[in-house]
C-alpha cells in the first residue's frame, strides 16, 4: 500500500517559472510523526515550549500560519526558537485557495517565507474561499463543489505548490450550508483534487462530523469514497450546539473539548486509512496546555490500538 | 478565468452581505442559500475580526467598557474590514475612527490611547533589525557628529499627545477598577516612546521634552546636530551624553553606516 504525501521535506522552492513536479512521496517520509498526536500551538502556550527544564510532552506542534507572517518580532522569533525543538506543522487559514481571482502573491510569499523559516513537517489549507476584492473575510467561505470550482481550486493549489516546492494537504471545511449549484459530493470533489494537482487531505473528523449534521453528509460514506493513501494529517476538535430549535446546526467553534462522537469517527476513521498524524486543535476560550496533552494521550491510545490491531 | 465568471460573481454577492448588521445580514435572495447557515458565516466573520480589534485594543475597551467597545468595534469592522489575510495588520486605521466616532467625542484622549496601543502592536511584529552601538558614535570624528543622520528604530513610534495619554495608557494595564489613580487630564501634553528594547519585549516610556524634540526631529531627518539644537530649545540643560545612553537602552535608534 503506498503511504502519503507529506511533501518532500526541505526541498528548496523552485524558480516561480519553473514548473514543479510533485510526486507523492512514497513510504513513511514524516520523521516518524505518521504514528504520534501533536497539538496547535496557541500564544498563551509559547513560553512553556521553551522551558529548558520541562519542555512539555508532546511530539510536534501545529502552527497557525498567518499568526506569524511577520518575518521579524517576537511571535515569529518564539516560534523560530520552538522549531529549534519540536517539528512543526504550517497551518494556513487566509489563502483563499477557492478565490477565481487567484492567490493574493505577498500572501503567498509571507508562507512561502514561513515555510523556509520554519522548514514544517507539514503545511496544510482548507477548501474555502476568504477574500474578495481587496477584501479578506478572516472566515472559511464555503464554495459550490462545480467543475468550475475545482478547475479554480486546482489551478490555487498548483501555484501554492510550485511556489513552496512541496505538496500540501487540503482540509475538508465544516458545512453550515449548500449551493444548488453544486454537481459532485464533497469526497469526490476532494479527491479529485488529490489526483489532479497531487496535493494530500487534512482530514478533520470534527468538521466531518458537523457537516454530517448540518448537511446530511455521511461521514462513513465520505471515509469509504476517499482513498485511504492521500489522506496526510487528521484534525480532532469540539463543536458546540447553535441554530434555532426548529433548526438545530452545530458550529466549529473550536473552542470545547472533542466529543464522544468524534473519538468515535476517529476510531472509524483509522481503522479505515491506518495510523495518521493527529491534531488536537482548540483555538478560543484555549484552556491549559495539561488539558490539551490530555486529549493527546488519549487520541495516541486509540492510535496505537490501530497500530497493535 | 472566464470559465470561472459564475463563480466569481457568486463570491461577491455573498461577500457584499457578510458585514451588513445583523438585521440586514440575510442571504442573498439571487444566492439560493439557507439563510441561517449563511447567518453563521457572516457571524463568524464580524465576531471574529470584532476579537482582532479586542485583542490590539485592550486599553481602548477598559476605557469604554465592554458594550461601547462592542459597538464601536462593530462599526469599524463593517466600514474598514481588513486588506489582508493576516491579522497583525489589521486595525491600524482604529485610532483615527475612534476620533471621528461621535459616541465618544467627549473623550478626546481615547485616539491617543489607541495609537500607544497600535505602536505596541507594530513594535512587536517590527522587522529584527539591530540598534545603535554608542560605540561607533564615540569612534566618529567629533566633526563629522554635527552632520551624522540617524535614523529611529524600525519598531519605534512616538506617540504625541495633548493629553496625558501615556498616563491613562500605564493606569489601564489591569481590570482592576479599585486601584486607578486620579489623572489630572490638563497636566498637558505627553509624548510615549514605544519600542523592542529587547528581542523578545516591547517597552512604552514617557519621553521628557528635551528627549521627545530630540527623537522628533531624528524622524523628520535633522541631522544630529539640528536635532541636539531642537532638544535644547525645549530642556536647557539638555544632558546629550547620558540621554542617548537611555534612548540606546530603549533601543530607540537604528544603527548606522559611517
Amino acid at each position: 500500500m503506498t503511504r502519503p504525501i507529506m511533501g518532500t521535506i526541505g526541498m528548496e522552492s523552485n524558480h516561480k517559472n519553473q514548473r514543479a513536479v510533485h510526486e507523492r512521496v512514497r513510504g513513511p517520509t514524516i520523521m516518524g510523526l505518521e504514528n504520534s498526536v501533536g497539538i496547535g500551538l496557541r500564544t498563551s502556550h509559547c513560553e512553556r515550549f521553551l522551558d529548558q527544564n520541562t519542555p512539555p510532552p508532546v511530539i510536534w506542534l501545529e502552527a497557525l500560519a498567518e499568526n506569524y507572517f511577520d518575518r521579524g518580532g517576537i511571535r515569529h522569533k518564539m516560534l523560530c526558537m520552538i522549531a529549534e525543538r519540536y517539528p512543526i506543522s504550517v497551518h494556513g487559514v487566509a489563502l483563499s485557495l477557492g478565490s477565481p481571482e487567484g492567490l493574493d502573491s505577498e500572501h503567498l510569499d509571507r508562507l512561502a517565507s514561513l515555510v523556509s523559516d520554519v522548514s514544517p513537517c507539514l503545511v496544510s489549507e482548507h477548501l474555502a474561499w476568504s477574500r474578495s476584492g481587496d477584501v479578506y473575510y478572516n472566515e472559511l467561505l464555503p464554495l459550490p463543489l462545480t467543475d468550475e470550482t475545482l478547475d479554480v481550486v486546482c489551478a490555487n493549489i498548483d501555484r501554492t505548490q510550485d511556489r513552496l516546492g512541496r505538496t500540501i494537504l487540503v482540509e475538508n471545511p465544516s458545512g453550515y450550508l449548500e449551493f444548488e449549484q453544486s454537481t459532485m459530493s464533497e469526497a469526490m470533489f476532494l479527491t479529485r483534487l488529490t489526483e489532479r494537482t497531487g496535493c494530500g487531505l487534512l482530514l478533520d473528523l470534527n468538521n466531518l462530523f458537523i457537516s454530517g449534521f448540518n448537511l446530511g453528509i455521511d461521514p462513513a460514506e465520505w471515509l469509504a469514497a476517499v482513498p485511504a493513501d492521500v489522506i496526510g494529517e487528521i484534525h480532532l476538535a469540539g463543536h458546540e450546539p447553535g441554530g434555532t430549535a426548529d433548526q438545530p446546526l452545530l458550529l466549529d467553534t473550536h473552542g470545547a473539548a472533542v466529543t464522544d462522537d468524534v473519538w468515535a469517527l476517529y476510531a472509524a476513521a483509522l481503522n479505515r486509512f491506518g495510523p495518521r498524524p493527529t491534531m488536537i486543535e482548540w483555538d478560543s476560550d484555549v484552556p491549559s496546555l495539561e488539558l490539551l496533552l490530555e486529549d493527546a494521550a488519549r487520541a495516541q491510545r486509540i492510535m496505537d490500538r490501530v497500530l497493535v490491531a | 478565468m472566464t470559465r470561472s465568471r459564475i463563480l466569481l460573481q457568486l463570491q461577491r454577492a455573498f461577500a457584499a452581505r457578510l458585514l451588513e448588521g445583523e438585521a440586514k445580514g440575510a442571504s442573498p435572495d439571487e444566492l439560493c442559500v439557507d439563510a441561517l447557515g449563511f447567518g453563521v458565516h457572516a457571524n463568524n466573520t464580524r465576531i471574529s475580526l470584532r476579537r482582532a480589534i479586542e485583542n490590539a485594543y485592550p486599553v481602548t475597551r477598559r476605557l469604554v467598557g465592554t458594550d461601547f467597545f462592542t459597538a464601536m468595534a462593530g462599526q469599524f469592522v463593517a466600514s474598514h474590514p481588513p486588506n489582508h489575510g493576516w491579522l497583525s495588520a489589521y486595525g491600524a486605521d482604529f485610532a483615527d475612527f475612534v476620533a471621528q466616532y461621535q459616541p465618544a467625542a467627549d473623550l478626546g484622549y481615547l485616539r491617543d490611547v489607541a495609537r500607544i496601543e497600535w505602536a505596541r502592536v507594530r513594535a512587536a511584529n517590527a522587522a529584527d533589525a539591530p540598534g545603535l552601538d554608542l560605540t561607533a558614535v564615540a569612534r566618529l570624528d567629533p566633526g563629522a557628529l554635527d552632520g551624522l543622520l540617524l535614523s529611529l528604530h524600525v519598531a519605534v513610534s512616538l506617540v504625541y499627545s495633548s493629553f496625558p495619554a501615556f498616563d491613562i495608557w500605564r493606569a489601564h494595564q489591569h481590570n482592576d477598577d479599585e486601584q486607578l489613580p486620579q489623572i489630572d487630564l490638563e497636566i498637558g501634553p505627553q509624548t510615549a516612546l514605544i519600542s523592542r528594547p529587547a528581542a523578545l519585549e516591547v517597552g512604552v516610556a514617557l519621553l521628557g521634552p528635551g528627549d521627545a524634540a530630540f527623537l522628533s526631529a531624528l524622524a523628520e531627518h535633522s541631522r544630529f546636530g539640528a536635532a541636539y539644537q531642537a532638544a535644547v530649545l525645549e530642556e536647557a540643560d539638555y544632558d546629550l551624553a547620558s540621554r542617548l545612553g537611555d534612548l540606546v537602552c530603549m533601543r530607540a535608534l537604528a544603527t548606522f553606516i559611517a
